[in-house]
């Protein structure tokens, strides 16, 4: 099955991707995070909150949001750049 | 309820039409300062190595590592800037509008206004660290959404910072929020039109704070605490030096009073003369004493008090010279010096037929010989060099500790009186 995997994670991604059947909100999360801890996010599917066991479905929308996005200062962005 | 539904789904569709009508047109740029960055620290890794510096190359690895993360998350936006997007070209209206209302589940307030095409929705509070920032609102025009300043964060609770009046967020200053590390997933997700993911990115940047780089640290919210006295100052009562940019309360700085800038206690000294606070730059030391002196209290490289000290001591050797004149022998035969008795004109002024009157007749200014001291002496004969020459001596002496106690400022607890005991004792 195809479903949309969003995660805002760093540089940001979303695109659609392969899963199996059955798949759990939890196991895409572990596949796709690489150091995974979900109180560290925010978990989305279909722009609801759902259980980490919930199985996904064709066509879900699956969003992945750090908690903790830092800010900073427009002389420390301009640095960075 | 059906209002806000319809306002949706019409907001929906001009969204939609807005994203299809602009292209992505932004040529993404490389990043050639990162890497540039990144050529550098490794140089410095390598100084650092070869003379042993083990902190430093502790601290430079832990910044290759970040300035490394930065190339890698530039180019990849780089890439997906130039990738077909599956997720834009299959954008639907349906998934917009499930953005939009799915925004109401999330946040306080959701509004949409079609004449300024603009999305809103305010937050709940913000409370960072036990500091209650209030609500903001995130306001985003749709018709601005490829360039940059596309939204506005704005304070609903005007709780902004006591030194700064723009910064209502450590994060967030004339409504602008600088979004740090959530910069890339933010353009990535209005790029996308993924609005639902745009709004709690930026919440959750309101949530999170970075005292490494904030606009104003939390622990100065409140107003800056003063380095010298530590009471707590707002902006209006703060001053930043201007010499060493140190921020001090205003009771805790001072005017030059010769450029007239004010500086912290640090860079101000107490003139030597007039007790005014001068900077480093308006201080002059006096090439005579040594003591440094405001613009005021010095004239030639030398400060009032040597410039007069130097003045009375030419003026006591010339009235010693004057006297010494007056007092040496003459050739008249009436009036031979000896021992015990003192020399005298031939006619006193006031008594012109009174020889031997007592008076002596003074010389009009302009006749006065000017004669240095040495010269002076030696034109007396023993008795007047010793005379004279120890009352010189004593004045000068007197007057250059008077000098010294005034330059040190102590007034009338000068030792003064005592050293001079000392000194004649």
């Amino acid at each position: 099955m195809q479903i949309l995997l969003i995660n805002n994670d760093g540089a940001g991604f979303a695109d659609y991707v392969e899963a199996e059947e059955g798949t759990t909100v939890q196991e895409i999360f572990e596949g796709h995070i690489s150091n995974p801890d979900p109180s560290s996010y925010l978990i989305r599917v279909n722009r609801q909150p759902v259980p980490r066991g919930q199985v996904l479905v064709e066509g879900d929308r699956v969003s992945i949001t750090p908690t903790k996005i830092e800010g900073a200062c427009l002389s420390a962005c301009m640095a960075s750049q | 309820m059906r209002n806000r539904t319809t306002s949706f789904h019409r907001a929906a569709v001009a969204i939609h039409s807005e994203l299809r009508r602009v292209r992505p047109t932004n040529k993404p740029s490389l990043p050639g300062d990162s890497w540039a960055e990144c050529s550098r620290i490794l140089a410095l890794i390598e100084i650092a190595e070869r003379r042993g510096f083990t902190a430093a190359t502790t601290r430079l690895r832990s910044t290759f590592v970040a300035a490394t993360l930065r190339v890698s998350n530039a180019l990849e936006i780089a890439g997906r800037a130039m990738a077909p997007s599956s997720v834009r070209t299959q954008l639907t209206i349906r998934d917009i509008l499930g953005d939009l209302k799915s925004l109401v589940a999330e946040f306080d307030e959701v509004s949409v206004n079609m004449q300024r095409h603009v999305v809103s929705v305010t937050t709940d509070d913000v409370i960072l660290e036990g500091v209650d920032l209030g609500r903001f609102e995130i306001v985003l025009d749709w018709q601005r959404l490829r360039e940059t300043g596309t939204y506005e964060v704005i304070a609903v609770d005007d709780r902004s910072a006591a030194t700064d009046g723009d910064t209502t967020h450590p994060h967030v200053q004339s409504n602008s929020l600088c979004e740090g590390e959530g910069k890339a997933a933010i353009r990535t997700a209005l790029q996308d039109g993924r609005l639902y993911d745009f709004f709690i990115l930026v919440r959750q940047i309101l949530h999170t704070y970075n005292s490494s780089s904030a606009y104003v640290q939390l622990s100065d919210w409140f107003g800056i605490q003063c380095p010298e006295c530590g009471s707590t100052a707002s902006d209006d009562e703060s001053n930043l030096c201007e010499g060493c940019s140190t921020t001090t309360c205003f009771e805790c700085s001072t005017n030059c009073t010769d450029c007239d800038y004010r500086y912290c206690s640090d860079c101000t000294r107490t003139c030597d003369g007039c007790d005014s606070d001068t900077c480093s730059s308006c201080r002059s030391a006096c090439s005579e004493c040594g003591d440094g002196f405001c613009k005021g209290c010095i004239d030639d490289e030398r400060c009032l008090l040597c410039i007069e000290n130097s003045e009375e001591e030419v003026a006591e050797e010339t009235e010693f010279a004057t006297q010494a004149t007056t007092l040496q022998p003459t050739n008249d035969p009436l009036h031979s010096v000896r021992l015990g008795e003192a020399a005298l004109p031939a006619r006193c002024g006031r008594h012109r037929n009174r020889r031997l009157c007592g008076h002596v007749r003074r010389r009009s200014v302009a006749g006065r010989r000017r004669l240095p001291g040495s010269a002076a002496l030696q034109l007396g004969d023993r008795r007047i060099r010793r005379r004279f020459g120890r009352r010189l001596l004593r004045r000068s002496g007197r007057r250059r500790l008077k000098a010294r106690a005034v330059r040190a400022n102590l007034g009338a607890h000068s030792p003064w009186p005592q050293r001079r005991a000392k000194l004649y004792r």
